[in-house]
């Protein structure tokens, strides 16, 4: 049984494909810097299909949607850590250049070893719904990035 | 890898108004745009929403545009070195609010369904942005109705026309990030409470872009 730890996980960005039905494949470049965490957050709308006579409900599965978070220490200015990528879509004069009206593609890793060619990893375009910076006394200044999901998540394990 | 320490933050909002006398500014980059060359001056400057072109005059060139959040015009056929002039009192002065020891900034875009039929097979939402807004909520401890001494108005003195507020999160000399951009006052809480400090809440409503900036811009 594999087990991954928090140290393994990595995220990249990358310009979308422009076929939000089938996402380009996962780059590992363009690593986001400094990300404390992140989250996905795959949902499917159930639909209720009780017909008349029934006595338990029955449900189908429809749409499916998807949603991540993003926390990071912040460093929006350093364009080397590619926070700028994200930023951009919500907050004008960063430099970001990949965002199109897609969104950027985004490659979640739960494992990524550099160069040894193994990679486990969620993606898909998303674009930025919600940014929150946060600067307290006693803390460093943090941002939170919440994505929604456009078109397709994909996932792909390659590697041992 | 680079952190910003949380005590090193400011909140910047105006106390009165006047006219640039031949500001020095300077072109970012190779673009078009003219900041206040002293990086300290132009952290505590902004322009009226009410400003327009014909408010400023540079030494040389043609003023092709403005950007009152950050005090910024935007110039063609300049020769440096160039200063800026302006009328009409559309320069806002601003000071460093006090008391102030956390703000939270939050832009939120509003993202609408364009899922459309597929004709089959596994379908996933898609979203297509319409309108970004802002919001943020910083915390103080109260010290009296003013800012601080030097502020000549109070929160709620300061009325309805929106006004810049920048949010600082490290100085001049520590490279001078910030966030500024148009915002109203929406709401001011204080609590009292026994054995506790006296504290306030302070949330804005964004007017308009909120926009990023650095001791280069």
């Amino acid at each position: 049984m594999a087990v991954y730890t928090g140290t393994d996980g990595r995220i990249a960005v990358q310009a979308p494909s422009g076929d939000l039905t089938s996402p380009s494949a996962p780059s590992a470049t363009n690593l986001v810097g400094q990300v404390t965490d992140w989250s996905l957050s795959v949902q499917k709308d159930i639909l209720d299909v009780t017909a008349l006579g029934k006595t338990y409900r029955e449900h189908k599965g429809g749409l499916l949607s998807w949603t991540a978070e993003v926390t990071a220490i912040w460093d929006v200015a350093d364009t080397s850590l590619n926070q700028d990528e994200l930023e951009e879509m919500v907050v004008s004069d960063h430099g970001g250049t990949l965002a199109t009206g897609d969104g950027v593609q985004i490659n979640l890793y739960t494992d990524y070893t550099s160069g040894a060619g193994s990679r486990q990893v969620y993606y898909g375009a998303a674009l930025v719904e919600r940014a929150d910076i946060v600067q307290r006394i006693g803390s460093t200044v943090t941002v939170r990035y919440s994505l929604r999901g456009n078109g397709k998540l994909g996932f792909t394990s390659t590697g041992s | 890898m680079s952190v910003f320490y949380g005590y090193r933050g400011m909140l910047v909002a105006p106390t009165g108004v006047t006219n640039f006398a031949s500001e020095p500014i300077q072109q970012v980059g190779s673009t078009d745009e003219y900041v206040i060359t002293d990086l300290s001056t132009r952290m505590t400057r902004s322009f009226l929403l009410s400003a327009t072109e014909s408010d400023f005059t540079p030494s040389s060139g043609t003023i092709t545009g403005i950007t009152p959040e950050v005090a910024s015009v935007n110039i063609t056929g300049a020769t440096a070195p160039v200063t800026l002039s302006s009328t009409n009192l559309v320069v806002a002065t601003m000071q460093v609010i006090g008391g102030f020891h956390d703000w939270e900034l939050t832009i939120e875009e509003n993202l609408v369904d364009t899922t459309t039929f597929s004709g089959g097979g596994r379908v996933y939402r898609q979203f297509t942005p319409v309108v970004t807004g802002w919001s943020a909520v910083a915390r103080r401890f109260w010290v009296d109705e003013r800012f601080t001494v030097d502020v000549a108005s109070t929160m709620q003195e300061i009325g309805d026309a929106p006004f810049v507020v920048h949010f600082i999160l490290s100085n001049a000399a520590l490279e001078g990030y910030r966030y500024s951009g148009f915002c109203t006052i929406e709401d001011v809480s204080i609590d009292e409470m026994v054995g506790g400090v006296t504290s306030e809440v302070v949330r804005f409503r964004g007017y308009g872009t909120i926009r990023f900036r650095t001791k280069d811009n």
